[in-house]
């Protein structure tokens, strides 16, 4: 797996993604909604349904944390 | 052709290519676009894509991408209603045959009776795409690979398109592992 720290790239669209680290980009976990809608959307993706309130957690300390 | 012919020619052809590409700059750089921008439209659906200008698409298609966000070309894409209500009616309002006609309304050339929902299905787009695989010495075109307008387009941002307005080198120099070999 690609670090949360670099700029990545959609793996389909190509899209440039900028790193989503707080370390290196402050603009991340900043915004309630966003985090929302992505959370709702990748668990859909990953698992088929929604995640409960602790997976979506561990993601998010995960996530801070780097 | 003799070389006065030639001389002429390239003589007028070069001065107007000069002034048609400085109209364009100065297009830009007043910070108009070729196609009616919506800030919700180019932060939700270019948060993962290139935020394709409207005129791309037919209304219709339009509809259906939208009303499928949830298996968006294998991706979850889905939005609240409210905010999916907005970009259906920005597209509706500007979608291929609607918006006033550009050089994007080429993408309506031979549009088979059930459209494809794919941008790089419609025969006008394969049709200036052609050349693509053979100047960037590939071997095949990777689904996907025509996906980031920009990076070869550089004024794609602005919904300017011109063949004539590529990054030098007809690429991305950012491709890395994602090149096809």
């Amino acid at each position: 797996m690609d670090s949360p720290a670099l700029t990545g790239r959609h793996q389909k669209t190509g899209k440039v993604i900028e790193a989503m680290a707080p370390s290196v980009n402050s603009a991340r976990l900043t915004e309630l909604k966003k985090m929302k809608k992505w959370l709702l959307r990748n668990c859909k993706w990953t698992f088929g349904r929604e995640c409960t309130a602790q997976e979506k957690g561990d993601v998010l300390v995960w996530l801070r944390e780097q | 052709m003799t070389l006065v012919q030639k001389i002429t020619g390239w003589g007028l052809f070069i001065p107007i290519l000069i002034f048609a590409l400085y109209g364009i700059v100065q297009e830009v750089q007043a910070g108009n676009f070729r196609y009616v921008r919506n800030q919700t439209y180019v932060e939700e659906c270019g948060a993962c894509h290139f935020a394709y200008p409207p005129q791309l698409l037919p209304a219709e298609t339009w509809t259906i991408v939208m009303s499928e966000l949830d298996d968006h070309f294998g991706e979850n894409a889905e939005l609240d209603v409210e905010t999916s209500t907005e970009i259906v009616q920005y597209l509706h309002a500007h979608a291929l045959g609607v918006a006033a006609p550009s050089r994007m309304s080429k993408m309506m050339r031979n549009i088979p009776d059930e459209p494809p929902l794919r941008i790089t299905e419609f025969p006008a787009f394969k049709d200036a795409h052609a050349v693509v695989k053979e100047q960037l010495e590939l071997s095949s075109i990777e689904t996907g690979f025509l996906s980031p307008c920009a990076d070869c387009h550089r004024l794609a941002n602005s919904g300017i398109f011109d063949k004539e307005l590529l990054h030098p080198g007809y690429g991305p120099a950012s491709w890395g592992s994602s090149k096809p070999e």
